[in-house]
C-alpha cells in the first residue's frame, strides 16, 4: 500500500492543481516615488485606470499585499472627493485581497467596511476577517469582538473554534488573551437585560 | 390497480395540493436557491443574471440550473413580462417531489399496508418535506432523487432486476451531482441494494451511475465548463482551504440541538418513534446517521445540509408510530394516526424556528418583482441594502440597468448619478438621503413590519434616464465586495 504512494502523489498534485486557477505572473515593481493622482477619480476615472495606478493594480492583482493595502488606503483617505467612484467597493476589494493573503491590517480594515449595520448580526465574512485580526493580536480587533458579542450580534456557535484557539496558552499575549476570554464569557442575555 | 392504490392516490392528491399552495407563494428559504440555481438558470435562458462569487470561483455545477432552465424558458416564451417562469419552476419541483411520499410508501410496504399508508401520509403532510418540495435547492432536489433510490435499493435487494439497477445507478449518480455532500448516504444506499443476487445487478448499477455522471458532466460542458471539476474545486475551497468557515463555524453537536429546536416538543415523540421504526429499517437509520456524522465533521453547519437525514428520521418515526399504535391498542384507526401526524406536523410548522420560514423571502424578492413592474422604469438603484447580492434578475425580470449605492457616501453618490435611474429600492428611514424628486410608492410587508425594518421600499421619480451606470453597475460592484 505504502509503495503505491509515490506513484499516487503526482496524480494528487495534478488534481489539486486542477482546483486552482494558475497564478498570474507578478509584474515588475512600481517606481519607488509613485504618486497616485486624486484628480482622475474626482472625475469618475478609477485610479487603477491611471498610468501610476495601473502599475500598482497589476502588482496588487498578482498578490502583492503592500500594493493591495496601498490602493485600499488611497480610497480610504479620500472621503467626499469622488462621488462618481464606488469608493467603498474599491477599498473593500483591495483590503479583502490583502486579508485573503493573510494581512491582519487588510482583514481589520475589511471588518470595519463590511460591518456597518449595527442593527443586524455581524456578517459572516466580517466575522471571519475579525478572527484573522484578533489572532494577529490587533488590540482594537479584540475589543471590537468582545463589544459585538456583548451586544448580542454574534451567534454563540460561531465562536466555537475561536474559543478553542483562545484556550491555548500562548495564542496571544497573556493579558490580551485573558481580557478577550473574560469578555466572551459574559452571558449575553444578562448583558442585554442590563 | 387504481382501486388497489386508491388510498395512496388520495394521499398523493393531498401532497400535491399542499405543494401547489406553497408553490403559489414567494418564499425563499436560503439565498442559495436564488443565486446558485435560479439566477444561472435564468441566465441560460435570457443571458442576463447576477453571477455570485461561487461561479467566479468555479465551485458550482450546472446540472440543476440547466434542468431549471426548461420551465423558465417556457415561462419566458409564454409570458415574458410576468412571473410565470417562477410559478412553473416551483410547480415542476412540486410535481417531482411527489416521488417522496410514493417512495416512503414503497419503503414501508413490505412491513405492512398500514405502515406504508402512514409513511406516505407523513411524506405528504410533514412540514419539512413539503416546505422543501418546492425549493430550487440541492438539498431539496436531493430528497426527490434519493428517497426513490432508497425504495429501488430495497426492491433490488429482494428482486435483482437489471432495469431497476440501471435506474438506481442513475438516481444515485444524479443525486451525487446535485448534492455530492450526500455521498455517505449514496454509498450506503448502493450497498443496501446488494442482496444475494448482487452479481446480476452490480454491473448495471455501475452502468446507470456512469450514465448519471455523464449527464452531470455534460451539463457543465454545454455551459462551457470542465465536466464535474467544480466538485473538486468545492471540496478544495470548503474543506482543504477552510473557505466554508467564512460562513460561520458551529460545534459538532449543533445539528442535534438545532433540530430539537426546530421540532419543538414534537422531538419528544419523534425521537423514540424513530428508534422504534429503526428496528424495522436499520439501514434507514444508518443513512440518516451517516449524513449527520459526515456533516458534523465540517465546522460550517446549516440546518438544510442534513435535510435528507432529518426527513429519513421522520420516515422512521412514521413506521415506528404504527408499531407503537399496534402495541397500545387493537383498534386499527388509520384516520386517528393520520390526524396525530398532521397535528405533529402542524406543531413543528408553528415552532418559533420553523414558523419564520413560511414568509421568508417574500419582502426582498417581491419588492424586486414590483420594482421590475414599475411603469416607465428606465434605471434601478439599490440603495443601502442590508446584504448583497440583493438583486435577482429572475425576479426583477427586466433589462433596465441596475446600480448599487451603499455606505456613508451613498447619498452623495446617488445624487451624482441621479440621471441614470428613476426607481430606487431603499430603507424607508433613508428616504431623506435619496436624490430630490422621489416619492415612496410602497414598502412590501409594511402591514406587519416596523418602520425601521422596512428595508426594501420602492421610490419613484417622474421622467426618463440619461447616461450610463459608470462605476456603480451592480455586477462589478458586488464583485468588488467579494459577493
Amino acid at each position: 500500500m505504502t509503495r503505491r504512494w509515490p506513484t499516487a502523489l503526482p496524480l494528487i498534485a495534478l488534481l489539486a492543481a486542477c482546483g486552482r486557477s494558475p497564478a498570474p505572473p507578478v509584474p515588475p515593481p512600481c517606481p519607488a516615488n509613485l504618486v497616485l493622482p486624486a484628480s482622475a477619480p474626482a472625475q469618475g476615472i478609477p485610479v487603477e485606470d491611471t498610468p501610476a495606478g495601473q502599475c500598482l493594480a497589476a502588482r496588487a492583482s498578482a498578490g502583492d499585499v503592500a500594493a493591495q493595502l496601498r490602493l485600499g488606503d488611497f480610497y480610504r483617505d479620500t472621503p467626499g472627493t469622488m462621488p462618481l467612484i464606488d469608493r467603498r467597493g474599491r477599498q473593500l476589494h483591495w483590503y479583502r485581497m490583502a486579508a485573503d493573503k493573510g494581512s491582519p491590517a487588510g482583514a481589520w480594515a475589511a471588518v470595519q467596511l463590511i460591518d456597518i449595520n449595527r442593527d443586524i448580526q455581524v456578517p459572516n465574512d466580517a466575522l471571519a476577517y475579525l478572527f484573522v485580526a484578533v489572532k494577529a493580536g490587533i488590540p482594537e480587533a479584540g475589543d471590537y469582538l468582545v463589544d459585538q458579542w456583548q451586544d448580542g450580534r454574534i451567534d454563540p456557535g460561531k465562536l466555537y473554534r475561536l474559543r478553542q484557539w483562545l484556550a491555548r496558552p500562548g495564542a496571544l499575549p497573556e493579558d490580551q488573551r485573558q481580557d478577550i476570554i473574560a469578555g466572551l464569557n459574559a452571558p449575553v442575555d444578562e448583558l442585554l437585560e442590563e | 390497480m387504481l382501486r388497489r392504490h386508491r388510498a395512496l392516490a388520495g394521499i398523493v392528491g393531498v401532497a400535491l395540493a399542499l405543494r401547489l399552495i406553497l408553490a403559489s407563494r414567494m418564499t425563499v428559504f436560503h439565498a442559495d436557491e436564488v443565486w446558485q440555481y435560479l439566477e444561472p438558470a435564468y441566465g441560460v435562458v435570457t443571458g442576463s443574471w447576477v453571477r455570485a462569487w461561487e461561479f467566479h470561483a468555479g465551485i458550482r455545477g450546472w446540472f440543476v440550473p440547466l434542468v431549471l432552465a426548461a420551465p423558465i424558458a417556457v415561462g419566458q416564451a409564454l409570458a415574458p413580462q410576468t412571473q410565470l417562469h417562477l410559478y412553473l419552476v416551483r410547480a415542476v419541483l412540486a410535481l417531482a417531489s411527489l416521488a417522496v411520499p410514493v417512495a416512503w410508501y414503497d419503503l414501508a410496504r413490505p412491513i405492512g399496508r398500514r405502515h406504508a399508508l402512514v409513511a406516505a401520509w407523513v411524506g405528504a403532510v410533514w412540514c419539512e418535506v413539503f416546505y422543501f418540495a418546492v425549493r430550487p435547492s440541492a438539498e431539496a432536489i436531493g430528497l426527490t432523487l434519493l428517497f426513490p433510490a432508497m425504495a429501488l435499493a430495497q426492491r433490488l435487494r429482494r428482486d435483482p432486476c437489471p432495469r431497476r439497477a440501471v435506474v438506481l445507478g442513475l438516481l444515485l449518480a444524479i443525486g451525487f451531482v446535485v448534492r455530492f455532500h450526500y455521498l455517505p448516504a449514496i454509498v450506503l444506499i448502493a450497498l443496501w441494494s446488494l442482496g444475494t443476487g448482487w452479481r446480476r445487478t452490480l454491473g448495471w448499477t455501475v452502468l446507470g451511475g456512469l450514465g448519471g455522471l455523464v449527464l452531470g458532466g455534460l451539463a457543465d460542458v454545454v455551459t462551457g465548463h470542465p465536466p464535474l471539476l467544480w466538485i473538486w474545486r468545492s471540496i478544495t475551497f470548503n474543506v482543504v482551504e477552510g473557505g466554508s468557515d467564512l460562513f460561520g463555524t458551529q460545534p459538532p453537536w449543533w445539528f442535534v440541538t438545532f433540530q430539537a429546536r426546530t421540532w419543538g416538543w414534537a422531538t419528544l415523540a419523534l425521537v423514540p418513534l424513530a428508534l422504534i421504526g429503526a428496528r424495522r429499517r436499520p439501514m434507514l437509520l444508518a443513512i440518516a446517521l451517516a449524513v449527520i456524522a459526515a456533516h458534523s465533521l465540517i465546522a460550517h453547519k446549516e440546518y438544510r445540509f442534513v435535510l435528507l437525514a432529518i426527513t429519513t428520521l421522520v420516515l422512521l418515526a412514521a413506521i415506528g408510530s404504527v408499531d407503537l399504535w399496534d402495541r397500545l391498542t387493537k383498534a386499527r384507526a388509520l384516520p386517528v394516526l393520520a390526524a396525530i401526524w398532521a397535528g405533529l406536523s402542524l406543531a413543528c410548522a408553528l415552532t418559533p424556528v420553523f414558523s419564520e420560514y413560511w414568509m421568508q423571502g417574500d419582502v426582498p424578492f417581491m419588492s424586486l418583482v414590483l420594482a421590475g413592474e414599475t411603469p416607465g422604469l428606465c434605471g434601478f438603484a439599490m440603495f443601502d441594502q442590508p446584504a448583497h447580492p440583493a438583486l435577482a434578475m429572475t425576479m426583477f425580470n427586466r433589462r433596465a440597468p441596475v446600480l448599487l449605492f451603499d455606505g456613508p457616501e451613498a447619498p452623495l453618490q446617488a445624487r451624482a448619478m441621479a440621471d441614470r435611474f428613476n426607481v430606487i429600492e431603499a430603507p424607508q428611514l433613508e428616504a431623506g438621503k435619496l436624490p430630490a424628486g422621489y416619492r415612496l410608492t410602497g414598502c412590501r410587508g409594511s402591514e406587519y413590519l416596523n418602520v425601521e425594518d422596512r428595508l426594501q421600499c420602492l421610490f419613484v421619480r417622474p421622467g426618463g434616464c440619461r447616461g450610463g451606470v459608470g462605476d456603480f453597475a451592480y455586477q462589478p460592484a458586488i464583485e468588488r465586495r467579494g459577493k
